[in-house]
């Protein structure tokens, strides 16, 4: 008579078909922001210092915003972006703003997040006094070592083409010396390493950075002394918002992202666990 | 609504949803976005290089801007690996020029920027604390475990065996841990899109 064996509950849980999981991904993503669920966020340490640092900064302090949003990294950039930039514009210490692009279609999705996000400027700031545009640096590392050297000379016009000498705020930002903190928006690690390289390690700028999650590893090795604080992708800006005593939509998308992220590490969890009884752990080999 | 509008309005968000479903099965729809995005990647990059060219480069010449010019020469230089094989070699100026002036400005600015600055914050930060000391130490000991993974140069006999296997496991560590940011950026993205569907259809 053949022996019968059941199967363990690792086994079993790996047997769970995928298309349920696939369903309950989906569903997790879409009810928070159907009957618009939030959570608390509670902010990271870094959050906290990227939300200290700028509020901290000496009144009309310029700060470079520079941008890598594109097509791919939207998802997780824009949120960042669009936080950082109301942080900033309402800020009590008056900052100068500068905002330039790494990518080509930066300032298409500059405007897209500024859409998305409703970021509405405030009445009291006024453009060419308060912030300016301006389009793509070409050149990754040698343009933005060229506009930290002689802005006025690498954008001898704003993206507007507004020429730079006739712009109001502009009369005082020639160099990186001009500068009081650099942010960066990217998922490109490489930024993150030229920015180092070239407004820390020629001027001595201090760095601030809401990357995409992938391109947080990147920053960490020059947290704190280079970077002064970080906010990651999506989970950082909902926190940053929380800072603010802001909702809208990061924050909603902070609570659907917090349950996918919550299912994914379940799952991986019960995966790394079942594949080791299954195997090593277990009767197989 | 318009055509327009209903076009505008139901092609983003049926390419979106036909894009998706590769995670259930691989199709021709699939493999009609595919093709789409990349042709339209492709097509996008190429307006956007020449749009680029001609404001950066070909209007500031015309206008007198001749300091550029060696620009044009550098950049026509690279073209010629598409040359005859008795003058392709004249790719290698355009190649040099970019790679020179790359090399020139890293290495100038990386050691008082990155190495220097690192090793004075894994010895000293100011106002550390017990933990940040703690952290440095162990970031030291990944730092020379690591290292000596990737020493091939002499056999890995006990100690220096050891310390490897120890090097591997942090390895892992953070490869897994940069899998783990990655899936948070897809994440990220995926979001978005949903979003974009459900605000397309006034769910949002």
């Amino acid at each position: 008579m053949a022996e019968t064996k059941s199967d363990n509950i690792w086994e079993r849980i790996q047997k769970i078909p995928i298309l349920p999981l696939r369903l309950l991904f989906i569903a997790l993503i879409i009810i928070p922001l159907l009957f618009g669920i939030t959570i608390p966020m509670t902010p990271s340490t870094p959050t906290k210092q990227y939300y200290d640092f700028i509020r901290n900064m000496p009144a009309g302090s310029v700060v470079l915003f520079d941008s890598q949003m594109y097509g791919w990294n939207y998802g997780d950039c824009a949120p960042g972006c669009a936080s950082t930039l109301n942080l900033i514009l309402n800020s009590p210490n008056n900052l100068k703003l500068v905002i330039v692009f790494e990518g080509s279609d930066g300032p298409m999705w500059w405007a897209t997040m500024q859409k998305d996000y409703k970021v509405t400027i405030p009445q009291n700031k006024k453009y060419g006094v308060d912030y300016v545009q301006y389009g793509w640096y070409v050149g990754d590392e040698r343009g933005f070592a060229a506009l930290l050297d002689n802005f006025w000379g690498y954008y001898p016009k704003d993206y507007f083409g507004t020429d730079t000498s006739t712009i109001p705020m502009m009369q005082n930002i020639h160099s990186g010396k001009d500068i009081g903190v650099v942010i960066s928006s990217t998922s490109l690690s490489a930024l993150i390493d030229f920015e180092v390289r070239q407004a820390y390690g020629r001027y001595g700028i201090p760095l601030l950075s809401a990357p995409a999650g992938m391109t947080v590893m990147s920053v960490i090795p020059y947290y704190p002394y280079a970077y002064k604080g970080y906010i990651t992708g999506l989970s950082g800006a909902a926190q940053l918002n929380s800072l603010m005593g802001i909702g809208g939509l990061t924050s909603l998308e902070g609570t659907a992202f917090s349950f996918m992220t919550l299912e994914a590490f379940i799952l991986a969890i019960l995966g790394i666990v079942g594949g080791y009884m299954t195997t090593r752990g277990g009767k197989k080999t | 609504m318009t055509i327009a509008d209903l076009l505008l309005l139901w092609v983003p968000v049926v390419t979106i949803v036909i894009g998706l479903s590769f995670v259930f099965k691989d199709w021709p729809g699939w493999r009609w976005v595919e093709t789409m995005i990349i042709g339209g990647g492709t097509g996008h990059v190429t307006v956007m290089a020449f749009q680029t060219l001609r404001s950066n480069l070909f209007t500031p010449l015309i206008g007198g801007n001749w300091i550029l010019f060696p620009v044009v020469i550098f950049g026509v230089l690279m073209y010629f690996r598409f040359a005859p094989n008795k003058i392709q070699y004249f790719q290698r100026y355009g190649y040099a020029w970019i790679i020179g002036s790359g090399i020139g400005l890293v290495i100038s600015t990386m050691i008082q920027g990155q190495i220097l600055p690192v090793i004075k914050q894994t010895v000293n930060i100011p106002g550390a604390t017990t933990i940040d000391t703690i952290n440095n130490a162990i970031g030291f000991v990944i730092f020379v475990t690591v290292l000596s993974y990737f020493i091939f140069t002499v056999e890995h006999k006990p100690t220096l065996g050891n310390s490897g296997r120890i090097g591997r496991y942090f390895l892992m560590i953070a490869f897994g841990l940069g899998f783990s940011t990655l899936l948070m950026t897809y994440f990220g993205v995926l979001l978005e899109r949903v979003i974009f569907i459900m605000r397309n259809l006034s769910l949002l």
